[in-house]
């Protein structure tokens, strides 16, 4: 299945060159832990992960079509 | 004492006496430091119906026994008095260099009590201080007056200043420390203005006495290695792109508030978000005293109309005069921020009382020849809003209905829904639709509307220290009750609440302030416990509701405006949702122990030693 994925601030060097966002191709009832080992983010590393405009957790299943968004967490506004 | 200096300096402005008092040990203890003192002055000295601009409204200036000391973000000090804008008493907070110097002149606090004859300013060289007149200052700016300052006194002083914004009234002008730091609030300026106060320069040349420097010394060193170490594999967000980076969590949830809050979402988001700024206009990163981040911009605008140099925008600054404003020419926006800087004013109720008119005026309800820009005032104007700054800090045609703040605009025109506000505070920065916790933050607030007062955008949208849902609500109230106890420490203690969250706060089942406490300990020589702490952090809480109890608020100022609980998001993520602030309210006060109508149980304030 195809996700659409979209890599923020100091994740943005895990997205392929030149292109952010970008489609990645999963097997069929991945979660978003999935997602991110092909994307080389280690689980462990602080983030703010979305799924479609949500808030998720790495153990989230993705449908084909889902936005996947990952950012950093931010200490201040 | 330790970690105390032990001494407030009392300032009667009305014949100019100095008088040096001591620091009651146990007030310490109860109430930590700077917000907590703060409150515990304004309860025992300052009638609560007093008029904040009559000089029977004291200003309080407090620092926390972390302040001056190497702690990382030991900077902050607390400006505590009765707001203008709002009625209700109002805590506002800054960093830099100046808090820091105080403390290290030997002084927790300052507190400022009636009205000078004529402008006058304080010179504190250590011990000694000194009331001197300012007449000559009076209508400078910010940065003029800082330069005269250290003049006149000594060019190592630091400077906390109001500009001509305070002096004429604005009731969102700010106090400016180091010429770019605000205690920029509610007001406070306004309150020094009527003090005819304009400055206060002071040298501090000792050092905060350590009870356990030994250990203090170790723990900071852990603080920062493990700082560095959680941004081993990258950059520092708030070093590299301020805290306008925030846009991008904002915007991502739909929660960046967009034309006076009429949406979530900003078209523009990426011409002014902290990236945008890094790569056009960023000259360094600044640092306040004692700090590991350096989030502060050093920027400047090479050429064009908005040409210009300072510091800023911060990120509730990028949404106030921009997405609010439907501003997306980040020139535009930085220059009304150095303008608000230079004149001492609030950026958050400067854009939002701007954008609040320019809905107004777009609905036909502000007629054109009241703004006086010869043209329709639209959202979008870059250039209206740079003059429309200008105008409300020098009060010139327009702006002197702008310098009332957006309620007393709105309400004007006749048309209060328009102004986006609770306790009659403009909003900060996320829309309380899609961000349920922050709509019952925004209205329990003891200073109206307010994001630093137990700010859920951390946990809610900004994944710190964890990631939570936003859009629910039923978790809200334990989690709201939870980070505004521990805010009240971290502002009490004198440290940032930027690096707080994330490297002194436990975010466990219960949220702990465990590194305050080491630190805390070290510094004082006390022996707090994790359950002392939180309920000096709730009793701070509670007083400060105990001082608007008695000034006559209630649930009814609990609230946010009709389009936040009425009207649902047009569009975006948070599309649909309304903020369900009665059904988190009712649940909120039973965790509190105030009855239904908000007021505080008598068996409650007295458990916390308030009544």
């Amino acid at each position: 299945m195809r996700i659409h994925v979209k890599l923020q601030l100091t994740f943005e060097d895990r997205a392929p060159a030149g292109r952010n966002p970008f489609d990645l191709e999963l097997t069929p009832g991945a979660t978003v832990a999935r997602a991110l080992e092909a994307l080389a983010i280690p689980v462990s590393t602080p983030k703010v992960i979305m799924v479609n405009g949500r808030a998720a957790t790495p153990d989230r299943k993705l449908a084909p079509g889902d936005e996947l968004t990952v950012f950093p967490p931010i200490e201040g506004g | 004492m330790f970690g105390w200096c032990g001494k407030v300096l009392w300032v009667h402005l009305t014949d100019g006496r100095i008088e040096e008092r001591a620091l009651d040990p146990e007030t310490a203890r109860d109430y930590i430091g700077g917000r907590g003192l703060g409150i515990r002055h304004l309860l025992d000295w300052v009638d609560p119906d007093t008029d904040p601009l009559d000089a029977a409204n004291d200003l309080v200036m407090a620092t926390g026994p972390l302040t001056g000391t190497p702690a990382p973000t030991g900077a902050r000090y607390m400006v505590m008095t009765k707001s203008p804008l709002t009625g209700a008493l109002t805590c506002s907070n800054a960093g830099g260099h100046f808090p820091a110097a105080l403390k290290k002149a030997g002084w927790d606090a300052v507190v400022f009590r009636g009205r000078a004859p004529e402008p006058v300013y304080l010179w504190i060289d250590g011990d000694r201080a000194e009331l001197r007149r300012a007449v000559h200052l009076w209508g400078r700016n910010v940065p003029d007056t800082d330069d005269a300052l250290r003049q006149e006194t000594d060019a190592a002083a630091k400077t906390a200043v109001i500009g001509p914004a305070g002096e004429a009234g604005v009731r969102f002008a700010a106090i400016m420390n180091d010429r770019h730091r605000a205690a920029g609030r509610s007001g406070v300026g306004a309150v020094m203005g009527a003090k005819n106060l304009k400055a206060v320069a002071v040298r501090g040349r000792g050092r905060v006495q350590l009870a356990h420097a030994k250990r203090f010394k170790s723990l900071v060193a852990g603080f920062v290695k493990g700082f560095k170490a959680s941004f081993a594999d990258g950059p520092v967000p708030l070093r590299k792109w301020g805290t306008a980076v925030t846009v991008a969590g904002t915007q991502n949830f739909g929660v960046f508030p967009t034309r006076n809050f009429q949406t979530g979402v900003f078209a523009g988001w990426e011409k002014i978000d902290g990236r945008a700024l890094t790569e056009k206009y960023l000259v360094r990163a600044k640092a306040c005293f004692s700090c590991p981040i350096a989030c502060g911009r050093g920027t400047r605008i090479p050429d064009g109309p908005f040409a210009g140099q300072g510091e800023g925008p911060e990120y509730e600054t990028v949404y106030s005069l921009g997405s609010d404003c439907g501003v997306d020419d980040l020139a535009a926006v930085t220059q009304a921020n150095y303008i608000c800087n230079m004149l001492g004013m609030d950026t958050i109720s400067m854009g939002a009382t701007i954008a609040c008119a320019m809905e107004m005026s777009e609905r036909g309800i502000i007629p054109p020849a009241d703004v006086g820009l010869g043209r329709d005032l639209r959202f979008g104007d870059a250039r209206a809003l740079v003059e429309l700054t200008a105008m409300t800090g020098r009060m010139e045609g327009f702006g002197r209905l702008l310098a009332e703040g957006s309620l007393r605009l709105a309400e004007h025109y006749g048309h209060p829904r328009y102004a986006m506000v609770s306790k009659g505070q403009e909003f900060a920065g996320y829309d309380p639709r899609g961000e349920q916790g922050m709509g019952l933050a925004y209205a329990t607030s003891p200073i109206g509307a307010s994001h630093m007062r137990g700010d859920p955008a951390y946990i809610e949208l900004l994944g710190v220290p964890k990631q939570i849902d936003p859009l629910t609500w039923h978790d809200k109230p334990q989690i709201i009750v939870d980070w505004q106890n521990v805010f009240c420490v971290i502002d009490s203690a004198g440290l940032c609440v930027f690096f707080a969250v994330r490297n002194y706060v436990q975010p466990d089942e219960t949220i702990r302030p465990e590194g305050i406490k080491a630190l805390l300990n070290a510094a004082t020589g006390l022996d707090y416990s994790t359950q002392e702490l939180c309920t000096a952090g709730e009793r701070i809480f509670n007083a400060e509701r105990l001082f608007l109890t008695k000034a006559g608020f209630s649930r009814r100022n609990d609230s946010l405006p009709p389009r936040i609980v009425s009207e649902p998001m047009p569009e975006g993520p948070a599309r649909g949702m309304v903020c369900h602030l009665d059904e988190m309210l009712d649940a909120y006060y039973r965790l509190r122990g105030w009855d239904a109508d908000g007021i505080p149980e008598a068996a409650g304030l007295k458990k916390l030693g308030l009544a």
